[in-house]
C-alpha cells in the first residue's frame, strides 16, 4: 500500500514539473505573447494584400489570451461571411483560415466562450508527459524476462 | 493548436523528457527476489 502510494505521489510530482515547465515558458518567459503577436503581424500583413473597403483593425483576444482573432472596421455581413476571397467564404473564413487561429469574430459581436491559450498549452504538456511516461515505462518499468522463453 | 505547438516545440520536449525521468523513477524496477537472496548471501 505504501508502495503505491509513494509512485502516484511520484507521478503527481512529475505531472507538475511538466505543467511548471509549460507555464514558464508561455507565460514569464513569453511565449505565448509572442505567438499572439505573430498571428497579428501575419493576418495584417495578409490583409493588407486584399483590397478593402476600409482599414480592418485586427486583435488576438488578450482577456483572456486565446486564439480568437477580433476584427473591427466598416465592412458589411456580405465581405466578412459570404463573398468568396482567394477561395474562403468572407473575411472571416480567410482569417480563420490562417494556422493558429482558433476562431474570428468581430469588435460589435458579443464574446463567446473562449478556451484560453494557457489552457491549451498546459494540455498540450500533460500530453507530451504523458507520452515520455508511456515511453519511460517500455523502457524503465516492464517487469524482467525471467527465462529464455 | 498544431501551430501552438510547434511554437512551443522546446517546451514540449522537455514535458516528454521530464515524462520519461518520471517513469524512471516511478516505476523503477526491483531486482528479483532470487537475484537478492544470492547478493545477500555472498556478503560476509
Amino acid at each position: 500500500m505504501n508502495r503505491i502510494m509513494s509512485r502516484w505521489i511520484k507521478l503527481l510530482i512529475g505531472l507538475a514539473a511538466a505543467l511548471l515547465a509549460g507555464w514558464l515558458s508561455f507565460g514569464p518567459l513569453g511565449r505565448g505573447e509572442a505567438f499572439a503577436a505573430r498571428i497579428e503581424a501575419e493576418i495584417r500583413q495578409m490583409l493588407s494584400t486584399i483590397e478593402l473597403p476600409g482599414p480592418i483593425g485586427v486583435q488576438v483576444a488578450r482577456a483572456p489570451l486565446a486564439r480568437v482573432v477580433i476584427l473591427s472596421g466598416r465592412l458589411g455581413q456580405y465581405q466578412r461571411e459570404e463573398i468568396n476571397i482567394r477561395g474562403e467564404t468572407g473575411l472571416n473564413g480567410l482569417v480563420a483560415s490562417r494556422p493558429g487561429v482558433g476562431g474570428v469574430r468581430w469588435a460589435n459581436e458579443p464574446a463567446g466562450r473562449v478556451v484560453p491559450m494557457l489552457a491549451e498549452m498546459l494540455g498540450l504538456a500533460a500530453l507530451a508527459w504523458a507520452i515520455g511516461l508511456g515511453l519511460g515505462w517500455l523502457l524503465f518499468g516492464r517487469p524482467r524476462r525471467e527465462g529464455y522463453l | 493548436m498544431l501551430s501552438l505547438a510547434w511554437d512551443n516545440i522546446v517546451t514540449l520536449a522537455a514535458a516528454l523528457l521530464i515524462g520519461a525521468v518520471t517513469a524512471r523513477w516511478a516505476f523503477a524496477r526491483r531486482a528479483p527476489a532470487a537475484e537478492r537472496d544470492t547478493e545477500d548471501e555472498a556478503r560476509p
